[in-house]
């Protein structure tokens, strides 16, 4: 459901509120001068498109009116004279900020719904197009988010509506690949939710990129490697080492390729000695070390395993041999009858795969990509882009550390409809599921709903 | 470093210094090659592009005068008046073949200093071979190990299965290469140097215009009789003009950006295009410029028909300097009511299919989504 533009107001004044008694939040990135930046406004700017039609009798006629305008809410007409051929916009890029005191006065005037910048570091960060912006090299960033985990906690969280006005159906789970039950429409709006669960599976992945690919494979220095919280679904890395800077979008490409295990070449490590098949001992640096371990995961969840390959029902019924072996050190492969050299070393490349830490590909290997600015409030929650170091990780609750506003309460219209609002938590309270139905709730959590658009003032 | 190893690695800070110091910059160096006896240099730069036209060993010509020193900038200079990208691979291959090849009859020391000096990398000895035969088997024949961030500004072009960092013994962002590896790197680096750089070369005096003219000549010959493979003509007409693009540059052997080529691979597997074809596309550069190794084609394929992997629509290709409509270097009426490539390519191919060129038939029937 589209936010009224009564809400979208609210939350522009909140978030400006919070802008001007929080400056000290903003976390300046390094060389600001050098970076563009991108806002997503609270407001769509519009403009309606004029231009010369020909009907069908042959003459031509004017449609359009070529005004513009700002709307809060999302208009599919021009307001003025009704065309439907209207553009509309929420994004500005290509801002740019000489101090840091400049770019927070901007947030405290424009209280943007998010605010980027990017990781890479340009002569005129402002230039229209990519090649005048002059590219001086670039923050490696990755960036870990749940959606791309597959976490099964989004079955009970996540819906959808099918985009068929006449249709209207609405479901949860994700949207059905199959088409719309009821109109076979393949047209959905998602509603993404959040929970603890699929957040901890984020944390997870992103202390596993951290610990044991940048710093302890990579190692890279932990001081010159920034972690945060988006403020939604996941987490970010930016690594701040100027050796980093000059690598290209291929390089950035082999990086990701090495923590996501993929073109693992599984014949190196996994070989026949004398006439065992034999996996590289867990000494060994890089890939090669970790197969065995990659291996035993694998095998362990081999029920998920959704391939059809030969292997598969074989090596299910001698997991606990199998997974034995390789627990050993150096660690060897268990005879399993059927299975050969061929099939353990696409075992193992599947092992890898399935092992790798799950990052969002693109944001790493795109070297002009922006990235939140830490310290601003996301625009999809309310909650803080929070800056974390390595120990604070460990402890850190989104829905509990990443709140931004701790006073006053709102009296909320909910319109959860069927599907329902999902049960959420904040700090130590838990809220939902709701219907539709009125509720008073705390700032932090009215304003979560105001920004799922779940919710109206009442 | 003897002045017969300054002319064989002419990339080293040695080398460079030697030119620099007859001729500051490039209309010094212009006018040097064209005075007197000098006009030897222009004789040996034009032998030593068309020595990597033919693909044969770059001569290395060392008559013991200083002016040696100039033959190689001359010849990059013939290079760049010409402008050819397909030119500029062949030079950027052969003189770094030459360079692999004499890095091959070189003490380590050297190779190793050489890597510091003129790259800035790091790189270490990983011990004597005494000291490495403690290590397994696996680690043992590792005489060095670079930093992987040096490692990475040249495997990357390899595109083969063990120069690819998942691949390597990754050790606290060390990384072991061998020594023929690290030939490769320092040869592999001259020649992304070659490709990168770019001179605004000035109208030229006589002789050197007479060289650029040769060797034009014989460029276009070559060209003529290596056709890249091309794809049939009616669906290459149905092309936007921003894959047409890129599918120009690919055929044409030219160094296309990741996004490039990412964009122009899964675009042409949308469409229906093999794998085969895919990498036929890129194949058609003249080292066979490995643009886009078989892994990435297939790894793109694989995705493409889900949702991962879909082409990237106008607006992504616009912020990364792709869409020439957007830049002003192209024009299609049709590019205004696409937002995705893929749009524009089916309209356009049921236009060709029944023949139809006037486009007017768009301002009615269709709706505007960019402008520009
Ligand atoms: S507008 Fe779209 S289809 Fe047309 S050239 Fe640009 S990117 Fe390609
Ligand atoms: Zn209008
Ligand atoms: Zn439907
Ligand atoms: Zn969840």
């Amino acid at each position: 459901m589209p936010r009224r533009a009564q809400e979208t107001k609210f939350l522009q004044l909140t978030f400006q509120d919070h802008y001007r008694s929080n400056p000290e939040n903003i976390d300046i990135p390094a060389k600001v001068h050098a970076r563009e930046f991108g806002m997503e406004s609270w407001a769509y700017t519009w403009r309606c498109i004029e231009r010369n039609e020909r009907n069908e009798s042959g003459s031509t006629i004017r449609k359009g009116c070529g005004r513009s305008g700002n709307s809060f809410i999302r208009i599919s007409k021009c307001p003025n004279c009704g065309s439907s051929d209207i553009h509309v916009n929420n994004w500005t890029r290509h801002h740019g900020f000489r101090t840091g005191e400049a770019l927070v006065k901007e947030l405290a005037m424009s209280a943007p719904h998010s605010v980027y910048h990017s990781a890479a570091f340009y002569k005129v960060p402002v230039a229209r197009h990519m090649d005048e912006k002059e590219w001086q090299g670039a923050e490696l960033v990755f960036d870990i988010d749940a959606d791309h985990l597959n976490s099964p906690c989004a079955d009970e969280h996540d819906t959808w509506r099918c985009n068929n006005p006449e249709c209207d159906e609405t479901g949860s789970g994700r949207s059905p690949t199959t088409g719309c039950p009821k109109c076979k429409g393949m047209s959905f709006s998602s509603r993404k939710w959040i929970c603890d669960k699929c957040l901890d599976d984020a944390k997870k992945t992103l202390l596993k990129v951290y610990d044991d690919f940048l710093v302890h494979d990579l190692g890279i220095n932990p001081e010159l490697i920034q972690l945060n919280y988006s403020g939604h679904r996941g987490y970010h890395i930016r690594v701040r080492d100027p050796k980093v800077y000059k690598l290209g979008s291929n390089a950035r490409v082999e990086i990701v390729h090495f923590i996501t295990g993929m073109g693992f070449d599984s014949t190196k490590a996994v070989i026949i000695d004398g006439s065992i098949p034999r996996v590289s001992p867990r000494s060994f640096p890089g890939w090669a070390g970790k197969t065995a371990h990659a291996m035993v995961e694998f095998i362990k969840n081999i029920d998920t395993y959704l391939g059809t390959e030969q292997w598969v029902k074989r090596l299910k019924k001698n997991r606990t041999a199998a997974i034995k072996g390789l627990q050993r050190e150096p660690p060897i492969i268990t005879t399993v009858p059927g299975i050969g050299v061929k099939s353990w070393q696409e075992i193992a490349a599947k092992s890898t795969m399935a092992f790798g830490g799950e990052i969002d590909v693109p944001v790493t290997h795109d070297i002009h990509r922006i990235i939140r600015l830490i310290g601003s409030l996301n625009g999809k929650t309310g909650f803080l882009v929070s800056e974390l170091t390595r120990d604070e990780t460990d402890d850190f609750d989104p829905f509990g550390d990443a709140l931004a506003f701790d006073e006053g309460a709102l009296k909320l219209r909910v319109t959860g409809g069927q599907v329902k609002v999902p049960r959420f938590r904040i700090g130590d309270d838990a809220y939902g599921p709701y219907g539709d139905e009125v509720v008073e709730l705390p700032m932090s959590a009215a304003v979560f709903l105001l920004c799922k658009g779940v919710a109206t003032i009442e | 470093m003897s002045m017969s190893q300054q002319l064989k690695y002419p990339f080293s800070v040695g080398t460079r210094k030697a030119a620099q110091k007859l001729a500051r910059d490039l209309r010094r160096l212009i006018s040097f090659v064209e005075s007197g006896t000098n006009t030897y240099i222009i004789e040996a730069a034009e032998k030593r592009v068309l020595a990597a036209l033919d693909q044969s060993e770059i001569p290395l010509v060392h008559t013991g005068e200083p002016g040696d020193m100039l033959i190689y900038p001359t010849a990059r200079l013939i290079v760049e008046k010409i402008g050819d990208p397909r030119l500029r691979e062949y030079q950027a291959e052969a003189e770094s073949k030459a360079v692999n090849k004499h890095l091959g009859k070189e003490k380590e020391d050297f190779v190793t200093n050489l890597c510091q000096s003129a790259f800035g990398w790091h790189v270490e000895s990983t011990g004597t071979i005494r000291e490495r035969a403690k290590l397994p088997i696996q680690l043992r024949t590792f005489e060095f190990k670079l930093r992987y961030e040096d490692f990475l500004e040249v495997a990357p072009e390899f595109h083969q299965s063990p120069w690819k960092l998942i691949n390597r013994y990754v050790d606290k962002g060390w990384v072991p290469v061998q020594r023929l590896e690290l030939n490769r790197l320092v040869s592999g680096k001259f020649k992304l140097l070659i490709l990168h750089s770019t001179l605004d070369v000035p109208t030229l005096p006589q002789r050197l215009t007479e060289a650029v003219q040769r060797v034009e000549t014989d460029l276009r010959g070559k060209i003529r009789t290596t056709k890249p493979v091309k794809i049939t003509g009616g669906v290459v007409s149905a092309f936007p003009p921003c894959i047409s693009n890129m599918h120009d540059d690919a055929t044409q052997g030219k160094n296309l950006s990741h996004e490039a080529r990412f964009a122009l691979a899964s675009f042409l597997l949308k469409i229906g295009m093999s794998q085969e074809e895919v990498l036929g596309v890129f194949k058609a550069a003249p080292d066979f410029v490995r643009g886009l190794a078989e892994y990435q084609v297939k790894h793109i394929a694989s995705k493409a028909a889900g949702e991962g992997y879909t082409p990237p629509g106008c607006s992504k290709l616009q912020g990364n300097s792709l869409c020439p409509v957007y830049l002003g270097t192209a024009k299609d009426p049709l590019c205004k009511y696409v937002q995705h490539p893929l749009a524009f390519y089916q309209t356009r191919a049921w236009e060709v299919s029944k023949g139809i060129d006037n486009h007017s038939w768009y301002a009615t029937k269709k709706r505007k989504r960019q402008s520009f």
